[in-house]
């Protein structure tokens, strides 16, 4: 007998990833994709820069999402833990000659190590007050970066090179090949991590953490795995962002690209993995979208440039705004809508 | 229902395949220089914080080759200046730079900002393309980089220009040097500066404090500066930190020698700190923007031929002169038969003594040197046609 919808007996069949054949295909269209893309475009090129920039961008919002977004616990503190990874791994291959996937590795874990210092307060402070504690910890990174000038090559930074044994990582395509399966796999970890026990006490504690504390969840050890966890996927992110840029000094990491990261769980939608993902492209995407058809206008007016381009940060406030007036679930929750939209076509429910 | 569902599925299948495979044609490469045209690249800020004066490095370059595109262009090509906006922001810049080498296959660039080239180094280098930065900072030239060229004098120099002014043209008696800097690659770079020069004269700075970018009140650096005693105060700041100073040290009655340096030497500070501006002075390597030497005498001509304001901010000035050192080097290039990009290197480390017309010392490459500038000039602030005039020819760092 045919069924309209999906049913679910068991838990086991509820939490699964792939749950339809549909959604199989749809995977398996993204990796053809995914795999495709690279390959028809030159090796060194300005999209495939903007790919990877997107694909570091999703791991670090992702990380963020798992702490602010699941877990309810806001950080304005991002930057630094991505210059904390961007750093170790740099520090590591450069000085300490490292093979970089260990540097990798370890970058994550030291970031992870510090995140889970940070967390450590937020047993006792919360909400604006853990703000400023988490913005205080990103000056105090910024000042070591600054003045240990010995390790971190203070404001000149550290030059950095990308070798796995003796093969070179310089081009975009290889670094694609690199960062790609990375998202995609911390990616996968955070989609299951939801479905886990302790990624359903760190949802519990966001949603209301006395009664979380009430039914038996440990508040002080969620808290900190979520920071421990939100500073790892940084960590990785930094390194790899250091990585591929090749240089890096504390301008790097600047206070706005904390808020950056935090425009990017808004827009692509607070609790989801999926709006991690939408966030950082969008946000990532959009300016050097305007960038790019002010270049185009160039060609044809050469002066226009200089006048459109005071217009760009008005033009991407605006698609901000827009998006947190009529569609304050982010872009995961726009896709919901279309998804059911779709679904349902050509009934209206 | 089910057919229907697969047809529609099959359809964004082909839509979005057609979708990569139009993208794809982005591809193509290199050069940027034909026989009727040549590419130069602008990697500039266009927008936030340092905005004005990254429009005007891209303005006064485009004057230029507009001033040669209408004498017939360089040797008959026509020269195309393309502006990309970096931000004042590492990771954008480095798209940018991407822009200009992969999409507008520019020739050869110019960057705005030392953190703009750092970030881009790995694509520069890669791709042979000579660029002239304006920021220098020495762990770009120190030592030097194939393609990395700069004509202006680093804040290091300055520094060093300065005390030794101080020390042997005023004769200072009990000099007691302070600082205050910027914590960034700049400041850091004129504190070394102060470093070196005093240890020379076996002196130490009494006191050195910086700041951080966006710091509005300098009333901790200036107390501490007066507690130390310091009667000579290197300041490595911009112009509206540089009038916070000099007013908040005015209302603390705490009168040192101010010495500034270039980012200072504009007359819009003398507009801005009132009185308190009286006896400053800086060590600037660029001609004073209301100075009647050639070559700002040309600017002015050239500006208003064309209906345009020159710049007010000595980066457009470093600009002009970097594109006349494109100029230059281009046409040498050809003349050697070896128009490529490393044709254009080779004769950017042949040039000597390039005269911008009083803009810039004269200007010195070499395969060793690729930072040319060595000389600055010291200037005092008149408080009668309220702007800086010259107090001294152009002196060189060395002891």
């Amino acid at each position: 007998m045919a069924t309209c919808g999906q049913f679910k007996t068991t838990y086991r069949e509820d939490i699964k990833v792939w749950k339809t054949l549909w959604l199989k295909s749809w995977f398996a269209f993204l990796f053809m994709l995914m795999i495709l893309f690279p390959i028809l475009n030159p090796a060194d090129c300005y999209l495939l820069y903007i790919t990877n920039i997107c694909g570091i961008a999703v791991i670090g919002s992702i990380g963020l999402n798992m702490l602010s977004g699941v877990t309810g616990q806001i950080s304005i503190g991002h930057a630094a833990f991505l210059a904390i990874g961007a750093y170790t791994s740099a520090i590591l291959t450069a000085t300490l000659k490292f093979p970089f996937p260990i540097a990798l590795i370890i970058s994550g874990f030291v970031a992870a190590l510090l995140g889970l210092v940070v967390g450590l307060p937020s047993m006792r402070i919360k909400g604006l007050y853990l703000l400023l504690s988490t913005m205080a910890f990103y000056f105090i990174t910024l000042y070591v970066l600054v003045h240990w000038k010995s390790l971190t090559g203070g404001v000149e930074g550290i030059e950095v090179q990308t070798k796995i044994g003796s093969f070179e990582l310089d081009t975009d395509l290889k670094f694609y090949f690199l960062i790609m399966p990375i998202v995609v796999l911390l990616t996968a970890f955070a989609r299951n991590f939801l479905h886990t026990k302790p990624g359903r006490a760190c949802i519990a504690i966001r949603d209301r953490d006395i009664a979380a504390e009430t039914i038996g969840v440990n508040l002080f050890k969620y808290k900190t795995i979520a920071f421990g966890i939100s500073s790892f996927y940084a960590g990785i992110a930094g390194s790899l962002f250091g990585h591929y840029i090749g240089w890096i000094t504390p301008e790097h990491f600047p206070f706005s690209l904390s808020i950056e990261y935090l425009a990017m769980i808004i827009v692509g939608g607070l609790g989801s993995v999926l709006g991690s993902i939408f966030g950082a492209i969008f946000i990532i995407a959009v300016p050097e979208g305007i960038r790019l058809i002010s270049h185009f206008l160039s060609n044809i007016y050469p002066d226009v440039i200089m006048k459109f381009i005071d217009l760009k940060g008005v033009i991407f406030g605006l698609i901000i705004i827009s998006f947190l007036v009529f569609e304050p679930e982010g872009l995961a929750g726009r896709w919901e809508k279309i998804k059911i939209y779709f679904k349902n076509w050509p009934y209206a429910y | 229902m089910k057919r229907k569902s697969i047809i529609w599925q099959l359809m964004v299948y082909v839509v979005a395949v057609s979708l990569v495979a139009i993208t794809s044609a982005w591809a193509g490469e290199r050069d940027g220089i034909t026989s009727k045209n040549v590419k130069i690249g602008i990697l500039t800020a266009l927008t936030g914080p340092a905005a004005l004066y990254g429009k005007e490095c891209a303005s006064a370059v485009q004057l230029y080759f507009k001033m040669i595109n209408d004498k017939g262009g360089l040797n008959g090509r026509k020269v195309d200046t393309i502006p990309v906006d970096g931000a004042w922001n590492p990771a954008t810049a480095v798209g940018a730079m991407k822009i200009l080498i992969y999409k507008d296959k520019v020739f050869v660039a110019n960057t705005f900002g030392s953190q703009a080239t750092t970030s881009t180094y790995n694509m520069i280098r890669k791709n042979n393309l000579p660029v002239q930065v304006i920021g220098p900072v020495s762990t770009l030239y120190n030592p030097p980089r194939k393609q990395v060229f700069c004509v202006e004098t680093s804040y290091k120099t300055e520094t060093i220009i300065g005390v030794k002014y101080v020390m042997e043209t005023m004769e200072a008696k009990d000099p007691k040097f302070g600082i205050i800097y910027i914590d960034d690659v700049g400041g850091r770079g004129s504190l070394e500066g102060l470093r070196a020069a005093l240890n020379i004269y076996g002196l130490k700075a009494v006191s050195e404090q910086s700041y951080s970018r966006g710091t509005t009140d300098f009333s901790s650096q200036v107390i501490n500066l007066q507690r130390a005693g310091a009667n000579y105060v290197i300041l490595w700041a911009l112009t509206g930190e540089v009038v916070q100073i000099l007013k908040q040290a005015n209302a603390l009655n705490y009168k040192p020698q101010f010495i500034g340096l270039s980012p200072c030497t504009t007359n819009k500070l003398i507009q801005l700190a009132g009185d308190s501006v009286k006896g400053f002075f800086t060590v600037s390597h660029t001609a004073l923007v209301d100075e009647d030497v050639p070559g700002m005498k040309l600017i002015r001509k050239v500006a208003q031929k064309y209906d345009m304001k020159p710049g007010v901010t000595p980066y457009y000035y470093h600009s002009w002169a970097m594109a006349k050192v494109w100029d230059t080097a281009i046409r040498m290039a050809e003349k050697k038969g070896d128009l490529t990009r490393t044709g254009v290197i080779k004769a950017m480390e042949r040039i000597r003594d390039l005269d911008t017309g009083g803009i810039l010392p004269p200007i010195n490459f070499s395969p060793t040197q690729h930072q040319a500038g060595t000389m600055a000039r010291v200037t005092k602030v008149d408080m009668k046609t309220k702007r800086f005039v010259p107090v001294s020819g152009w002196i060189e760092a060395s002891f």
